[in-house]
């Protein structure tokens, strides 16, 4: 077994001297870079488990956390930061939506996998802006798979969608 | 001697090489996953193998293993495998006295260097289910199992890989399928023998916390050599996996469950020693396999 130990001294050295995690954004420089000059209320949620059924049933994916991280805007934007699996850690993501509900913008806070990044591109991103609540929503049809990625793409397109259907809900009291 | 030797040789190439796997989550199982173009994955596999019931038997088999990305669905693997045993009075005498096996072994070998190839069909993540081919070639000059004896082996694996994921890909899932065909000689003789090795891995885990998956892997292989079928192994045990940015660690335990008689008529026409054979499970197969294993996998990505 003394060669386990020294495998795994070895190994945690090696990732302490290269591992780290890359945080693109805070709270306020997404929100700054999403809606440049908005001011922002949190009203943060929670979901009751009826809420959690129904969201999961309205988008097909399951709801993971019941507690919700929202911001409004005074002119009507809502602002929702989420987290969604990737290989081994989550991915932190903020997406904006505008007044009727729509995408705006998406934003990869940060992102912690040694390969699968592609997702921040703008282009990747953009496929997003003027989704609805509803909308397919899914990879190779209306959004596409970036193919280093899929797993990522795969969970932020679940995301965005399962936000849409929690903000639809919502959407009398956010 | 040698024909003792050459049908254990044979019977045991079927756990002699580590399943090609990528990204953690198995230590014996392998998923649909490949690298995408251009990244890399080093891993490092420690096997260790204890306890054939009668004397003493520990051995250690060291796999290096470079995976590269040649495309999104397309990833290359070059690995060298080393090992070391010490054993004594782990193998019965034959029925005239005679050792089958060295009683008294201790051994340290660079043993093998094998290339693989698995390109990826269906992405569990898009498609539904995961579907990958996968390919190996062995060049084998000491054989780790058993006796640690010199041999001059080449052999082709051809290998079905299936994964499927539940819960928002939480649970894995993966089925692999491989026949092994191998053409081997003895430097004793110059010898020559075919055999094929099927091997089947079953295997699920769960991630049950951020970056920890634990589950449970099985393996059953069976050998036909020269066209006849020789024997099985059936393995089972826990595993767990800590994954993250770079660095992976999975560590799984197999006990062996089930296997052929571990010293047959059919594979020993003179018999074996009753004296000497006595404490060997009928149930299990403990001439090239032992009752566990423990493998300890360290990877990282790049």
């Amino acid at each position: 077994m003394r060669g386990v130990r020294e495998l795994l001294a070895v190994a945690t050295a090696v990732y302490a001297s290269a591992g780290y995690a890359t945080v693109y954004f805070n709270v306020e420089q997404a929100q700054n870079t999403l809606l440049p000059g908005a001011e922002w209320t949190a009203v943060p949620l929670t979901l009751s488990d009826a809420q959690r059924k129904t969201i999961s049933e309205r988008s097909g994916v399951a709801v993971r956390n019941a507690d919700l991280k929202i911001w409004r805007a005074a002119s009507g934007e809502s602002f929702y930061i989420d987290q969604v699996l990737g290989k081994h850690e989550f991915i932190t993501y903020a997406v904006l939506l505008d007044a009727s509900g729509a995408v705006q913008a998406i934003e990869v806070m940060d992102y912690r996998e040694t390969y699968g990044d592609q997702i921040r591109n703008a282009h990747w991103r953009a496929q997003f802006r003027g989704k609805r609540d509803g909308a397919v929503l899914k990879l190779d049809s209306d959004i596409k798979n970036i193919s280093s990625a899929t797993l990522s793409c795969k969970h932020i397109t679940d995301g965005v969608k399962r936000l849409l259907a929690t903000h639809a809900l919502l959407s009398t009291r956010v | 001697m040698n024909f003792y030797r050459t049908s254990a040789l044979a019977l045991a190439v079927a756990l002699s090489t580590p399943a090609v796997a990528l990204e953690g989550g198995f230590a014996y199982a392998t998923t649909a996953d490949t690298l995408p173009a251009g990244k890399n994955d080093f891993s490092t596999l420690l096997t260790h193998r204890w306890d054939k019931t009668v004397g003493s038997y520990k051995a250690n088999d060291f796999l290096f293993r470079w995976e590269h990305g040649l495309t999104d669905r397309l990833t290359g693997e070059l690995a060298i495998e080393a090992f070391n045993m010490k054993a004594k009075n782990a193998f019965p005498l034959d029925s005239a006295g005679a050792e089958v096996y060295p009683l008294d072994i201790d051994v340290s070998k660079v043993s093998a260097y094998k290339g693989a190839l698995k390109y990826n069909f269906l992405s569990v993540y898009k498609d539904g289910i995961g579907l990958a081919i996968g390919v190996e070639t062995l060049y084998r000059t000491w054989y780790p199992r058993v006796d640690g004896a010199k041999t001059k082996q080449f052999s082709i694996e051809p290998k079905l890989i299936l994964q499927k994921n539940f819960l928002d890909d939480q649970l894995v899932t993966v089925f692999n399928l491989a026949i092994e065909s191998e053409r081997r000689q003895f430097p004793e003789d110059d010898a020559t023998e075919n055999e094929f090795a099927i091997k089947f891995n079953g295997a699920f885990n769960y991630r049950f916390a951020p970056n920890f998956y634990a589950g449970v892997e099985t393996l059953r292989t069976s050998d036909i050599l020269n066209g006849e079928y020789n024997h099985y192994a059936f393995f089972a045990g826990p595993t767990m996996t800590y994954g993250s940015e770079n660095f992976y660690v999975t560590a799984t335990y197999l006990r062996q469950l089930q296997g052929s008689p571990s010293y047959s008529l059919a594979a020993y026409p003179i018999g074996i020693d009753p004296i000497t054979s006595a404490g060997y499970d009928d149930d299990l197969h403990l001439e090239e396999d032992t009752k566990n294993e423990f493998r300890v996998k360290v990877g990282f990505n790049f």
